[in-house]
C-alpha cells in the first residue's frame, strides 16, 4: 500500500520532465538566428567612407597618402559619421557625410 | 527590447590595454622583421559583432554561436557570403581592403564595385592595421607555426617543422604573404579548416577567409597588390 504514493510522486515527477522539455522544443525553434541580422557594438563608418577621409587628409596636410591610415570611426548623426585619420607624425579629425562630402578636417594636438 | 539588450556605444577613450602595451613591446622587439610600424595609442574600443538569437536578444557573435549556426546551415552567416557591391572609393581597381572590425575584406573593381568577402581576423592583443603589399601567392601552402604558437600550443608543437598542405592545414587551399618593403610581415591572407570562424577575432593576426572565397580572391589578385588593412582599437600598425 506504501508504494502507491510513491509510483504516483514518480510518475508526476516524469510527466513534470516531459512537460518541461517539450515546453523547451517549442521555446526553441530550429534554424537558431535571426537570418541577415548583424550589427556592431560601435556603429563605424563604412569602409569608404574612411578611406575618402584618409586621402583628403593627405591633401589637405600634403602628406603621402601611401602614409596615411584610418584609426577610428564612429557615427555622429543620422548623416555624419567622425573619422580619425593618422600618418606617422599627424592625427586629424575628419568629419564626413554620407555622400562622402567632406564637412570638417582639423588637425588633433596630443 | 528592453534597453539592457541595446548594445551600448563605448566611450570614446584613448586607451593602452597592458595587451596592446606587451604587443607594443613585443612588436619593438620583432621590428626587424616586420619593417616599419608606429606604436600608437589606440582609439576607442574594438566594436564587437553581435547578432540577434531566437528570442530577439542582440548577443555577441562568440564562437559556440557562429559553429552552431555554421553546423545548422552548413554555411556562414549571408553578410560574410561572398558578393559584389558598391564600392565608391578611389584606390585602383585589384586593391585589396580589409575592415577588420566589421569582418569584411573589399577587391576593388571597376565601375564603382567591389567583391566582398567574409573573414576571420585577429583576436584580442592580436589585431593590427597598416598598409602592405601581396608579397608571394601560394597554392595548397605549407604551414609553419610560429615558435610562440609552438610554446602556448600543443597543437601547433607536433607541426613545429611545418605541416604539409590538405584540407587539415589551417592556411587551407591558398595563401597571400603579406610583404612591407620586400619584407615578410608574417601576416597571411590564407583559407581555413575551421570555417564556422569567419565573422570573428579568432586569429593570430592572419586573415582568413572561406576555402572557396581564397581561391576566388587568389585568382583576381596579382603579386605586388596593395593591401590596405583597417582595424580600430589597435595600437599595432604595420608599413604606415
Amino acid at each position: 500500500m506504501a508504494q502507491k504514493p510513491n509510483l504516483m510522486r514518480s510518475g508526476l515527477i516524469a510527466g513534470l520532465c516531459m512537460i518541461t522539455l517539450s515546453g523547451c522544443a517549442t521555446l526553441r525553434p530550429s534554424g537558431g538566428y535571426v537570418k541577415s541580422n548583424l550589427m556592431r557594438s560601435v556603429e563605424t563608418a563604412p569602409t569608404a567612407l574612411q578611406l575618402a577621409c584618409a586621402s583628403a587628409m593627405a591633401d589637405h596636410f600634403q602628406t603621402s597618402g601611401l602614409n596615411v591610415l584610418p584609426l577610428h570611426s564612429e557615427r555622429k548623426s543620422n548623416t555624419t559619421f567622425e573619422v580619425i585619420v593618422g600618418s606617422t607624425n599627424t592625427k586629424a579629425q575628419c568629419l564626413i557625410n554620407q555622400d562622402a562630402e567632406i564637412v570638417q578636417m582639423q588637425r588633433i594636438i596630443l | 527590447m528592453a534597453d539592457a539588450d541595446v548594445p551600448h556605444k563605448e566611450k570614446e577613450t584613448i586607451r593602452l590595454s597592458r595587451r596592446s602595451l606587451l604587443m607594443w613591446t613585443a612588436s619593438a622587439y620583432a621590428g626587424g622583421v616586420i619593417g616599419a610600424f608606429l606604436p600608437d595609442l589606440a582609439f576607442g574600443a574594438t566594436p564587437k559583432t553581435m547578432i540577434k538569437d531566437e528570442f530577439g536578444n542582440w548577443v555577441p557573435y562568440t564562437k559556440r554561436r557562429a559553429y552552431r549556426y555554421y553546423k545548422e546551415n552548413g554555411k556562414t552567416l549571408p553578410e560574410f557570403q561572398r558578393q559584389v557591391v558598391d564600392f565608391k572609393s578611389s584606390q585602383a581597381p585589384g586593391t585589396i581592403i580589409v575592415n577588420a572590425n566589421r569582418h569584411f575584406l573589399f577587391l576593388v573593381l571597376s565601375g564603382k564595385k567591389a567583391m566582398r568577402y567574409g573573414i576571420g581576423v585577429g583576436r584580442d592583443g592580436y589585431g593590427w592595421s597598416g598598409i602592405v603589399q601581396i608579397g608571394r601567392k601560394a597554392k595548397w601552402p605549407r604551414w609553419t607555426p610560429p615558435a610562440d604558437m609552438v610554446r602556448r600550443d600543443p597543437e601547433a608543437a607536433k607541426w613545429a617543422n611545418g605541416m604539409p598542405g590538405g584540407p587539415a592545414n589551417p592556411l587551407g587551399s591558398r595563401a597571400l604573404y603579406l610583404y612591407n618593403n620586400g619584407r615578410d610581415t608574417i601576416y597571411r591572407i590564407h583559407g581555413t579548416n575551421k570555417p564556422w570562424t569567419i565573422g570573428l577575432n579568432a586569429s593570430s593576426g592572419c586573415i582568413r577567409m572561406n576555402n572557396d572565397d581564397i581561391v576566388d580572391l587568389y585568382d583576381r589578385v596579382q603579386k605586388g597588390s596593395p593591401v590596405i588593412v583597417l582595424m580600430q582599437g589597435t595600437s599595432h600598425r604595420v608599413g604606415v
